[in-house]
């Protein structure tokens, strides 16, 4: 286990202490109980304009040892029906995903895939992006993905219960 | 891709061994069809020595921070060594107006400008300690390697009329290109971002391609004009260090 040294650690010391002395309007970031600066939990405010508006939806950060090299897993620890989350809460999305190592995923340009300067903010800015727009050519959760396709009022209903989960957690 | 692979966990700069007796015994040269062993052979008239590089794909970046900090630390290279660090504290600047985070490239840039700071006044005494800062694999080394990278697709955004034409055939845009081909850690670099990041820092690069191609000459490629030249060879896939005689 990590002690926190060294530069992976030391940058996102600073990304933390940036996004808590500018705090983003739409979430929030801070280290889970056990103070580890490899394990972030966050907050986010489903978009507006979406089904997800008015969601207040907690996820987690976990960062490998060999950060930035390497890019995070993300999970949403809330209640998500998305067709780019898993059921487990885990988010599939280009960004967090290394260069080459996806085969599984051909639409995918190497471009969109994770780079060490890729800052904290811009992967819970991607994130927050996937939530309006899902990306149906690579689901991670089938069921949501056609129902996101041929019954988008029944997805909505969805996504809607689960909102008024997350108010109701907070 | 080349059948003799460089070592991809090792560390990131190998101790300082004779050429090319130490690339003959590490690899297979010798039962190769190749011509590599006359090609080696050749080269030994120029180079008695090697440095071997990790081959995590950021080899050429590894092998020319590493080159050019010890030689930074030469007496002599005293303006050199002032030239670079001025053009390191600025270039924050110059990544910030195209777009870059400011605060995440202040994070890999303050790392070389650690780097910078540790060069010792005289080579001939303390090279090993900063041999050992350079290759720690929790120093400031890594970071600054990764700093190359955009400092590369910087130089390439800022001079677009010398890329573009090259560029364009291939990628749909010099943004794309920066992107998938120079900022991921794992994409090792060739001619273009080579051209872009010896630019940047004003320095020169020869590069002694070992291609086994023909036994009666080994092609050279040289990248940029300075008064610091880093020699590599460049195993197809991979590049190491070299020292002349």
């Amino acid at each position: 286990m990590s002690t926190g040294a060294g530069y992976g650690a030391e940058l996102l010391r600073r990304q933390l202490a940036d996004l808590n002395r500018n705090p983003p309007d739409t979430f929030s970031v801070g280290l889970g109980d056990d103070e580890n600066i490899y394990n972030w939990e966050l907050m986010i405010m489903g978009p507006e304009s979406t089904p997800y508006e008015g969601g207040f939806f907690k996820a987690k950060l976990k960062f490998p040892e060999n950060f930035p090299n390497m890019p995070p897993e993300m999970s949403f620890t809330s209640e998500m029906w998305h067709p780019n989350v898993y059921e487990s809460g885990k988010v599939c999305i280009s960004i967090l995903h290394p260069p080459g190592t996806d085969e599984h995923n051909p639409q995918e340009t190497a471009e969109e895939r994770w780079r060490p300067i890729i800052g904290v903010e811009q992967i819970v800015l991607s994130v927050i992006s996937m939530l309006s727009d899902p990306n149906d050519e690579s689901a991670a959760n089938l069921d949501a993905a056609v129902q996101w396709r041929d019954d988008r009022k029944g997805y909505k209903r969805k996504v809607r219960q689960t909102v008024e989960k997350s108010q109701n957690d907070v | 891709m080349s059948e003799f692979l460089p070592d991809p966990t090792g560390p990131f700069v190998s101790d300082l061994f004779s050429f090319p007796a130490h690339l003959l015994e590490s690899q297979n040269y010798a039962t190769s069809s190749g011509h590599y062993v006359a090609q080696l052979n050749l080269l030994s008239q120029t180079y008695s020595g090697t440095r071997t590089v990790m081959g995590d794909g950021s080899c050429f970046y590894r092998s020319f921070l590493y080159g050019l900090i010890m030689q930074l630390a030469d007496e002599g290279n005293e303006d050199e060594r002032v030239r670079i660090e001025e053009y390191i504290k600025g270039s924050l600047a110059t990544l910030t107006s195209q777009g870059y985070e400011e605060m995440i490239m202040e994070g890999f840039q303050e790392e070389l400008l650690d780097l910078l700071s540790q060069i010792p006044p005289s080579r001939t005494s303390d090279e090993i300690n900063l041999h050992n800062i350079l290759i720690h694999p929790n120093g400031p080394s890594q970071m600054s390697t990764w700093y190359c990278r955009p400092l590369c697709s910087s130089y390439i955004k800022s001079n677009p009329e010398t890329f573009k034409p090259v560029l364009l055939i291939d990628y749909p845009s010099i943004d794309s290109y920066c992107k998938s081909q120079i900022e991921p850690s794992s994409v090792e670099s060739e001619e273009i971002s080579i051209q872009a990041i010896v630019s940047a820092f004003g320095v020169k690069v020869n590069v002694e391609y070992l291609d086994g191609h023909d036994g009666e000459k080994v092609m050279r490629h040289v990248f940029g004009e300075g008064r610091i030249e880093i020699d590599m060879l460049y195993r197809p896939g991979h590049y190491d260090l070299l020292y002349r005689k």
